[in-house]
């Protein structure tokens, strides 16, 4: 089970070394597994309790010997967030302003208790010992039904870090190959600068840098959950944390927890081209949502690149065109890359589209054959 | 005729061109020819050398101008005789030692006028930001932050204000209220405290400049001090964390008999041996604090003070919660959502609630004199706290301080008040 919704750590529990002006986050990782195992068990414990009962055990406590105090505090810190905003109860703040202004009124304590708890379907006792449960230290700690894994911890608790220290960066790089449309669409909401490649073969690349004029500005810290669902990813951000400056760099491999999944596919015609091409043509290389292409419709992502053994690798346009308008945006990626194949719905085509050697009609499912037929004709 | 300095911002430094080549660069700003380079947060210090050396100077980093006197003033508030021309005379720069609120609300409209624009005013905590705001809402466009926010938002808002307001320093974080003031921009800087703890005078002093008045404080209400015995099995959990506190302390008293208690919890925090006693010292206050005894003496209390305005000070946020439950009075505590929080304050500010209880929040949340009763159950962080809380009550009002019987609560509650108020203090032993 993955822990979801993680945040970055706050600066006082970055943990990383400084060498070679690169800041080298300590990840945690598998030699963590027993001590993060033990602290799970003990979270286990204190299913039911106030949340306070959790700070207050890791608050006067000793650091575990095998952890150290550094590392025991990031995976309390990440766990401690995820247990509490988990368990977020019903906000009881109406009920509040109801009894005290009942109190205030003059209203009798028994009456007043008796009358709200009628109106919210329980008791007055329990109203009475439940008034303030909705605050995030009183929340009662909820134990998921699916046991956690301790691996799960230490990459949820690399994804805090990697974000924490990305937070305090001045320049981010990032350079994206394969699965990045979620990615590149997210950096561009963000405001980051995305450079597209002419030709379409290479990783796109996009920029960020921070703004002395906007204070507010933060930097694209939601982008590293993001990371792990590319083929290939670098990032590289220069950083000041405390005293310490230098690059944090973040490449493909690194034992960070991937967020929620991204869609991988927009339609079954997609999902089942990806299927049978892959069966027919196994030796070929196909890799989904390769590249960003810059038309003169805006931007485009051909979903897949296929490239022969030894040969170019091609880009793989599949146009279901449930909104025909959208036909007029193929043609542009077609125009503007001469490596594309399009794969067009028979009835859509035109004398134009019917000339070009690199469009490939379909009726119901896309076939594979045809389509590698195409990229050799058009190779040739 | 050698041009005047020219002071300005440039990718987030402070240049000065042209500056004169007798007068010494400020600490913190680099020379490289005849400019002045540095970090945009030090151009007060520009600033304030230069009028220092009486040279005149062109200011472009905000369009301010300074008149030379202040044409009217507020006249729903005026500031108190003398006061302005004794800020004027000093450069705007000085600690005010008052307990009066208004004059605090005054001085801010007195800078506003003076400086064409809004003050940065620094008070201790949100809730007290939430009720400054509210109070200077209708007259004085002011940006009120507590001191957390500021000193995490100074590198960008220290900029953007000349003049600075601190309400209540010695209630603030020592280090907090250093960085803050150290980023800060502002030339006029005013300090409005009610004492001036010795140790912080000389930090103080370098940046907010020197205590420039004294102004009379209004009468504070009776204070009745009620010894409260405690439970027996609270007076049992008491004596053995004392016990077990003070055979550390004793030993550490014996080793370095110069050195304070400060001293020994800072040791003590560092040395898994001596963290014991630490945790041992933390339940016997905490035992003290809040006990059986003294929650019916509150019930009592509240009884006796039915249909007048009570404030509760609670030790903890627990107790708070506990009155609350109890009472059906509203805890106002960081943790309850904001919106929340300050819509019981403006209740109670209006009267459509007549008690609070609350640990910390209430010292600066509630306006100066509003409340009828205050209780101060235990706990509490030292005579500045204890004074900002009993600022809260009208001076005809009463508070009420409940110390546990043979604890520390009895030397502390003798070391937190003031010599007159201790003199005026009717104590009932129970």
């Amino acid at each position: 089970m993955p822990i979801d919704g993680v945040r970055q750590l706050p600066t006082r529990l970055l943990s990383f070394t400084s060498a070679d002006g690169e800041l080298v986050p300590r990840w945690l990782g598998d030699r963590d597994r027993p001590w993060l195992r033990d602290l799970l068990e003990h979270a286990q414990a204190l299913d039911g309790q106030p949340f306070a009962m959790w700070q207050r055990r890791w608050a006067n406590g000793e650091a575990d010997p095998r952890a150290g105090s550094k590392r025991q505090r990031i995976a309390v810190h990440v766990l401690g967030r995820w247990l509490r905003d988990r368990s977020k109860p019903k906000d009881l703040s109406h009920v509040r302003r109801e009894l005290f202004a009942q109190q205030a009124a003059g209203v009798d304590r028994e009456r007043a208790l008796r009358a709200a708890a009628e109106r919210h379907g329980t008791t007055a006792e329990l109203l009475a010992r439940g008034l303030y449960d909705d605050l995030p230290e009183r929340r009662p700690i909820r134990w998921p039904a699916t046991p956690l894994d301790p691996g799960a911890l230490a990459a949820a608790a690399n994804l805090a870090l990697a974000q924490g220290m990305l937070h305090h960066a001045e320049h981010v790089r990032i350079d994206v190959r394969g699965g990045s449309r979620a990615l590149l669409r997210t950096a561009w909401l963000l405001g980051m600068r995305v450079e597209l490649q002419p030709r379409g073969a290479d990783a796109t690349r996009a920029t960020w840098r921070s703004d002395p004029t906007q204070p507010r500005q933060r930097a694209p810290t939601s982008l590293v959950a993001l990371l792990p669902w590319t083929n290939r990813y670098r990032l590289r951000a220069r950083c000041t944390i405390a005293r310490s400056r230098g690059d944090l760099v973040l490449a493909t491999g690194d034992p960070l927890q991937p967020g929620p999944e991204p869609r991988r596919y927009d339609s079954a015609l997609e999902r089942r081209f990806a299927r049978e091409f892959t069966a027919t043509h196994p030796d070929w290389k196909l890799l989904r949502e390769p590249c960003a292409v810059a038309t003169a419709h805006g931007v485009a992502f051909p979903d897949f690149s296929l490239q022969a053994p030894g040969g170019e690798p091609w880009l793989c346009e599949i146009a279901g065109l449930r909104d025909p308008s959208a036909l007029a945006a193929k043609r542009a990626l077609l125009t503007a890359h001469p490596r594309v194949v399009l794969c067009v719905p028979r009835a859509a085509i035109d004398d134009a589209l019917r000339a070009d050697r690199r469009v490939v009609p379909f009726a119901r499912r896309v076939d594979p054959l045809a389509v590698a037929a195409a990229i050799e004709r058009a190779s040739r | 005729m050698p041009k005047n300095p020219r002071i300005r911002f440039h990718q987030g430094e402070v240049h000065v061109d042209g500056w004169p080549a007798d007068l010494p660069a400020p600490h913190g700003v680099r020379a490289t020819g005849d400019r002045l380079v540095g970090p945009a947060r030090l151009r007060w210090r520009l600033r304030a050398a230069l009028a220092d050396a009486d040279v005149g100077y062109r200011d472009e980093t905000c369009a301010v101008s300074i008149p030379a006197h202040i044409a009217h003033h507020d006249a729903a508030a005026p500031p108190p005789p003398g006061l302005a021309t004794t800020l004027r005379g000093c450069g705007h720069r000085g600690v005010l030692i008052d307990h009066d609120e208004r004059t605090h609300l005054a001085i801010a409209r007195l800078l506003t006028e003076l400086t064409q624009a809004p003050p940065l005013l620094l008070v201790p905590d949100t809730a007290a930001a939430h009720r400054v705001r509210s109070q200077l809402a209708a007259h004085t466009p002011a940006n009120v932050q507590s001191i957390h926010r500021a000193a995490a938002d100074m590198h960008w808002l220290g900029r953007r204000h000349d003049a600075l307001l601190v309400d209540a320093p010695e209630r603030m974080p020592s280090t907090l209220l250093d960085r803050a003031l150290d980023q800060c921009a502002a030339l006029a800087r005013v300090g409005f405290a009610s004492r001036v703890p010795p140790r912080d005078a000389e930090r103080w002093c370098a940046r907010l400049g020197p205590v420039v008045a004294v102004l009379a404080s209004p009468s504070a209400p009776r204070c009745e001090q009620l010894h409260v015995p405690m439970p027996a099995d609270a007076a049992r959990q008491y004596e053995a964390a004392w016990s077990t506190f003070f055979a550390a302390f004793d030993r550490f008293v014996a080793a370095r008999g110069e050195a304070g208690f400060g001293t020994f919890l800072a040791q003590a925090r560092g040395d898994p041996l001596q963290r014991p006693a630490l945790h041992a010292w933390h339940e016997a206050v905490r035992c003290a604090a809040w006990h059986e005894h003294k929650a019916s003496l509150v019930d009592e209390l509240l009884r006796h003070h039915a249909g007048r305005r009570v404030l509760l000070f609670t030790p903890d946020r627990a107790c708070a919660y506990e009155l609350s439950r109890a009472h059906l009075i509203p805890a106002i505590t960081a943790e309850l959502p904001r919106a929340e929080r300050a819509a019981m304050l403006d209740a109670f500010a209006d009267g459509t609630i007549r008690a609070l209880a609350g640990p910390r929040l209430l010292d600066g949340g509630v306006a100066q004199h509003t409340a009828d009763v205050g209780v101060l159950i235990g706990g509490g962080f030292g005579a500045a706290q204890r004074a900002a809380r009993c600022q809260r009550v009208r001076p005809d009002g009463v508070v009420y301080e409940l110390v546990s019987q043979d604890t520390l609560e009895v030397g502390r509650a003798h070391r937190w008040r003031p010599a007159a108020a201790d003199a005026a203090a009717v104590v009932h032993e129970r």
